[in-house]
């Protein structure tokens, strides 16, 4: 499903070259649960921004689902991030001027889904969540467990083929932790690609293989 | 229409004379054809001198004088356009400093929206949609106080013009697009913000 190869990434400073990331190869396939991990600096979210198409290297190449990634215009690249690719990140982000219903929903109204669609997507994630009685509520009055709750709900809302987490228990007790990992674990027996870079060995052995990065290069 | 009697001396055939039956002025108004102005002036004025000796001869042109009714008219109506073309200035920087600043608010949410599938011109509509809202309710405003202020202005003239609906119309549209031009320079700009670096969590 992702093949890297020869990823660089740099930035120039006074002349020199920074590594953001050095000779990236890696293969993933679909259904994978992968963790990244690595020290604090080691590339792993450029890494992820490179899968999900967020940002360019410097230098190599990218196939997602056969396509070369590199070699389509801005317009199809985004089409194809849009469609395949859900995100869910450490800080949450979710738009607090808007309620859990309509944070869930953003995500369609840029995929030009019908009204009625929308609710019934909408309604069905929140039951599969458990969330129904929060739909009306605004993500300050809810704990950082529930939060990223929302924000996996929002990232499977298009039923996207891959899912890139960034640290998702970063903000969150071990409890909290565990129950979104076990998720995880729920999504990917179902057959969603999920890549997740964290920083804790324990959420990294959910996973089926882990990546170790230091300095931009895979370790091992 | 009176019959021909003799006003000058008699060596002179009678002619043509206009009798006004009004206090004397002095003023008559002469309808001419001529490519050489200066020329009837002159002998205009050679007849006036030889006609009323003494009196001072004065003239102007009609159509200068016409203008000159309007003169404080067309004044008001520079004076007009210039503050108008002030005000619309003003309001635009008030604009873009509105636009910047919901903008600049708005960045991680610009980044989130973009992430989850926003195109530049999503964000744009969105940034855009509120303030020409407010454009719109000033319209409606802005409609009725002008018309009135018209209405009264129109009044003092005798013959008037109508205040016909495409002049509103032509105005919103003009008011509309300037506020959008201001508003897209800068909501372009957000829009187009890498949300890698609108939402770096470190």
């Amino acid at each position: 499903m992702i093949e890297l190869e020869k990823i660089f990434k740099w930035y120039t400073i006074g002349g020199a070259r920074s590594f953001v990331l050095k000779d990236i190869n890696l293969k993933i396939g679909e259904g994978e649960l992968v963790s990244i991990m690595g020290p604090s600096g080691s590339g792993k979210s450029s890494l992820l921004n490179v899968i999900g198409m967020l940002d360019e290297p410097s230098e190599g190449s990218y196939r997602f689902m056969g396509e070369d990634v590199f070699s389509l215009k801005e317009k199809q690249r985004s089409q194809l991030y849009k469609k395949h690719i859900g995100f869910v990140f450490q800080a949450y982000h979710l738009i607090d001027e808007l309620t859990v219903y309509e944070n869930i929903e953003t995500p369609l109204l840029y995929h030009n889904v019908n009204a009625s669609e929308r609710r019934a997507l909408v309604a069905d994630m929140l039951d599969r969540f458990q969330i129904v009685g929060k739909k009306d509520l605004f993500p300050t009055q809810l704990s950082g467990g529930q939060q990223q709750l929302v924000g996996i709900a929002r990232a499977l809302i298009v039923k996207p083929r891959l899912i890139l987490a960034d640290e998702p228990t970063g903000n969150l007790n071990s409890k909290q932790g565990e129950e979104i990992m076990t998720l995880f674990t729920q999504l990917n027996k179902e057959g969603v690609t999920i890549i997740q870079v964290t920083h804790s060995e324990k959420n990294a052995a959910y996973g089926s293989r882990i990546i170790h990065l230091l300095d931009g290069r895979v370790e091992r | 229409m009176i019959k021909d009697f003799n006003f000058s001396s008699l060596h002179e055939q009678v002619k043509p004379l206009a009798l006004k039956l009004k206090h004397y002025d002095g003023e008559i108004a002469l309808r001419f054809k001529t490519d050489n102005v200066s020329g009837l002036v002159s002998q205009i004025e050679n007849s006036w001198k030889v006609m009323a000796p003494g009196q001072p001869f004065h003239y102007s042109f009609m159509d200068d004088d016409f203008n000159h009714i309007y003169a404080a008219e067309q004044r008001i109506g520079k004076i007009f356009i210039t503050f108008a073309i002030l005000a619309i200035f003003i309001a635009c920087l008030g604009l873009f400093g509105l636009v910047t600043y919901a903008a600049e608010q708005r960045v991680r949410e610009i980044g989130v929206r973009k992430v989850l599938g926003a195109t530049v011109a999503d964000i744009t509509a969105m940034l855009s949609k509120d303030l020409l809202r407010m454009v719109v309710v000033s319209l409606v405003i802005a409609f009725p106080l002008a018309w009135w202020a018209m209405h009264k202005w129109l009044e003092d003239f005798a013959y008037r013009t109508n205040i016909s609906w495409w002049i509103f119309a032509g105005a919103g549209m003009i008011a509309i697009c300037i506020a959008l031009a201001t508003i897209s320079i800068q909501a372009v700009k957000a829009a187009s913000a890498n949300p890698v670096n609108s939402l770096r969590t470190e």
